[in-house]
């Protein structure tokens, strides 16, 4: 309260004191300039009629400071409003007149709004604090968890590429000495021609037979062990090509079965194509390989349903109990003895794996006696 | 370093393998075929390259058959070298390894190699391939 007349400031204290407020007095523009560098008001009552300083200058120096450039400032003057004066009081940024002498109920009433005004602002801006406050700590938090993540991450990086070059170490160091052992038994046989006879050599294809399997056995263990890892590198495969290619290198065996192939329209699509291509040769040679008697014929199409592109293999082969439907695809399930049919049990488990790797699915429909045929669907876009 | 005669020596083999079995069913395989050739073994890429550098203006192999599997000195290691020096750059270098990785074939031939050949599993499948890398790679025909 800014008046030069301590009476009126009695007055005014009188008036203000049910409002239970903290009330500080000035008796003049300096003393009230003084003050506000102190402490931040709700409220600034101030009087026009000054000496020295009047009520406008003494408002005009204070909106020039940041800090109190918001206080409103009610003005309490007993000189007459005129337009022109009322004019200059609102130029320097007060909020209110009020004419000497004065309603107290109006004046209770216009100190309690702005009161409760500054109350409000003044928690929002509390509330702005915390939350700002809960921001900075929510993204620390949110930082911390991504590099823990992105520690996990390389760590499951890392083991992936240790892991697949083991499998490729692994391989190597077992194939190399496996093809010793199978040469060098051919060559034994070769320097001394007829060595082998009758049950020998039965015995000695029975060797060589079983080094073979083991040759196929850690290829395709490899083949698996290399369709997890990393990233994905998707390029644009052509399926035709792809399937073309695949029946070039099967040749003999579609001979030896006499079969006949069709293949239908492919299409062109974002896939990685060497674990692509194991897909068809497994699905393929097996259409092939589970054939009994002349007159084999396997059906290789594609069709486009809008997400995903859904190929099929059909054949007419021996056929699934559907029983086993679910299981093929599990790793070295197999339905037949070795003697029966050859495999080892793992190209489904590939195919499955692969598929899934490119977002598809597998799956088989079949009846025993007639024939099978395998779907797998490799999404459009990637 | 083994050299091993066949009849007049004319063209000259370089086989860079560790395996001794691996090399001797190369010479196994060699052998079988009468052809003028003679066959120079390593068993080592360092050695190798200083039997390949020492020749300078005499003459050199007229192909090199190389193992990736080398100790100390890798095959690639070899390969790259033999491809980068001006005097060895022109022998065709055939990649024999028991590798079929994508990857290895890609490096193989992105280093300058001028054939990449997995050793074959079957005996016959084996002695199949020697005789036409030497066709191809010596001219020699039957």
């Amino acid at each position: 309260m800014v008046d030069d007349e301590p009476k009126n400031l009695l007055a005014l204290e009188a008036v203000l004191e049910s409002l239970d407020l903290d009330l500080i007095r000035a008796h003049s523009g300096t003393e009230a300039l003084r003050c506000l560098l102190k402490d931040d008001v709700a409220v600034i009552l101030m009087d026009v009629q000054m000496p020295g300083m009047d009520g406008f200058e003494t408002a005009a120096l204070i909106r020039t400071r940041e800090k109190n450039r918001n206080s409103p400032i009610i003005f309490l003057t007993a000189v007459g409003k005129t337009e022109t004066e009322m004019f200059r009081g609102y130029e320097v940024g007060a909020v209110d007149y009020l004419l000497k002498p004065f309603s107290p109920e109006i004046l209770r009433s216009k100190v309690r709004v702005l009161v409760e005004l500054k109350q409000k602002s003044d928690e929002i801006e509390f509330l702005n604090q915390r939350l700002k406050e809960a921001n900075a700590d929510l993204e620390r938090r949110v930082h911390e968890r991504t590099a823990s993540l992105e520690e996990r991450s390389k760590d499951l990086d890392r083991s992936n590429q240790e892991l697949a070059q083991f499998a490729a170490v692994a391989s190597h160091d077992l194939q190399e000495p496996l093809r010793t052992l199978s040469t060098y038994l051919q060559l034994l046989e070769k320097n001394s021609p007829g060595i082998f006879k009758d049950e020998s050599r039965q015995f000695f294809e029975i060797v060589l037979d079983s080094a073979k399997r083991m040759h196929q056995l850690i290829n395709d263990l490899l083949s698996f062990s290399q369709v997890g890892g990393g990233e994905r590198r998707l390029e644009k495969v052509d399926c035709a090509l792809l399937v073309n290619k695949i029946l070039a290198e099967l040749k003999e065996l579609i001979e030896e079965k006499g079969a006949t192939i069709s293949v239908g329209v492919m299409p062109a699509l974002p896939a990685e194509p060497i674990l692509l291509t194991q897909v068809f040769q497994n699905l393929i040679g097996n259409a092939l390989k589970f054939h009994s008697g002349p007159g084999a014929k396997v059906e290789v199409s594609a069709e486009d349903r809008g997400y995903a592109w859904v190929f099929k293999i059909k054949d007419n082969g021996i056929g699934i109990d559907a029983e086993h439907f679910d299981t093929i695809f599990k790793l070295f399930k197999r339905l037949h003895s070795r003697d029966e049919y050859s495999g080892n049990g793992l190209g489904l488990s590939i195919c499955k794996k692969v598929v899934e790797r490119h977002g598809g699915e597998i799956w088989v429909e079949s009846t025993p006696g007639l024939g099978s045929t395998f779907y797998f669907s490799i999404p459009c876009k990637g | 370093m083994k050299t091993e005669s066949q009849l007049e020596a004319r063209k000259e083999i370089l086989l860079i393998e560790d395996s001794n079995s691996d090399s001797r069913l190369v010479l196994q395989a060699l052998d079988k075929n009468i052809r003028r050739k003679r066959v120079v073994t390593s068993m080592d890429g360092d050695q190798a390259m200083a039997y390949l550098k020492k020749l300078k203006a005499e003459p050199k192999p007229d192909l090199i058959l190389l193992d990736l599997n080398l100790p100390k000195k890798t095959g690639f290691q070899v390969l790259t070298e033999c491809k980068s020096d001006a005097n060895l750059k022109c022998i065709p270098v055939v990649i024999f390894t028991t590798s079929q990785s994508k990857s290895d074939i890609k490096r193989c031939y992105e280093l300058g190699a001028n054939s990449f050949i997995t050793k074959p599993f079957d005996l016959n499948d084996f002695q199949r391939a020697i005789e036409l890398i030497e066709e191809y790679w010596l001219g020699l025909s039957k």
